[in-house]
């Protein structure tokens, strides 16, 4: 069944604020965003923020796209590193990377019209979760 | 001639949606040649290739055209490898390349405005595979 991506509200070719990919009190399975529809921007800024961890789960952000058939699922970048404290970091994903700032990686992909978050967590669901909340920002 | 984008209601230069270049075929034991796009504004493209189901040992290739003015067709770009397993392979085609994701090849090229695909198959006789090709464009 091709999924409906939705649009975040943007004028034409301009920068978006940051908007709410996922938010959740206890994030304890593989979860991912809604889709999302990219008219104009190359790139974004993702965030996520962890909260006090209880036990000792891990996170691993990752970006997908859909195929032709807009139900297959293609997987463009999973992040080189898990995250397994309570922090704040961000990613930069942009055409030939972007590592001038403080983000934990710098990611040389463009950002195609279709475009999910997804996140891989490890650990036992009864015991190893905390909050768990992730927004991007369009970069055109 | 199908032009990109294939959706109506896109305005100049947004993001089209993902588009199938070679559509699924069973058993591919000839050259694959795709129509000619048209591309307005994209800078480049992911390009998808899904081999499935091989017989023998045939090898695919794909490769990037541009239609020049007398209407031949301009070899831009190659695949490095031929793929000869089955598998969904993923070349990110664009200007200095795009190597985040740990694409099959980083291309650092330009899609120009009239393109085509194909895919060099060579093998003999019962060497076949069924092969799509797909394509995501970026601006």
């Amino acid at each position: 069944m091709p999924v409906t991506p939705k649009t975040v509200q943007m004028r034409w070719n301009e920068n978006t604020v940051a908007f709410s990919l996922i938010t959740s009190a206890s994030f304890t399975v593989d979860a991912g965003s809604d889709w999302y529809v990219n008219p104009t921007a190359r790139g974004l800024i993702l965030v996520i923020t962890t909260g006090t961890l209880t036990g000792t789960p891990t996170f691993r952000p990752a970006l997908q796209t859909l195929r032709a058939d807009m139900s297959t699922v293609l997987s463009l970048w999973t992040a080189a590193a898990v995250i397994s404290t309570a922090t704040t970091v961000f990613y930069t994903i942009y055409p030939g990377g972007i590592p001038g700032g403080a983000e934990t990686e710098s990611v040389d992909i463009a950002l195609p019209r279709v475009w999910r978050l997804w996140i891989d967590y490890t650990g036992t669901p009864v015991s190893d979760y905390c909050s768990l909340a992730a927004e991007a920002a369009y970069l055109i | 001639m199908p032009n990109l984008p294939q959706n109506a209601a896109l305005r100049f230069g947004e993001n089209a949606y993902p588009f199938t270049i070679l559509a699924f075929e069973d058993e591919t034991q000839a050259d694959r040649t795709s129509k000619v796009f048209i591309n307005p504004t994209g800078h480049g493209l992911y390009l998808v290739v899904v081999i499935g189901v091989l017989t023998g040992t045939p090898t695919y290739r794909p490769r990037l055209y541009m239609r020049s003015a007398s209407g031949s067709n301009l070899l831009l770009w190659a695949a490095t490898a031929v793929l000869s397993a089955a598998g969904t392979y993923r070349y990110a085609l664009y200007p200095g390349g795009l190597a985040g994701g740990s694409p099959q090849e980083s291309v650092n090229i330009m899609i120009p405005r009239e393109f085509l695909f194909d895919l060099d198959w060579v093998g003999t006789g019962s060497d076949h595979a069924d092969t799509t090709v797909e394509g995501i464009p970026l601006l």
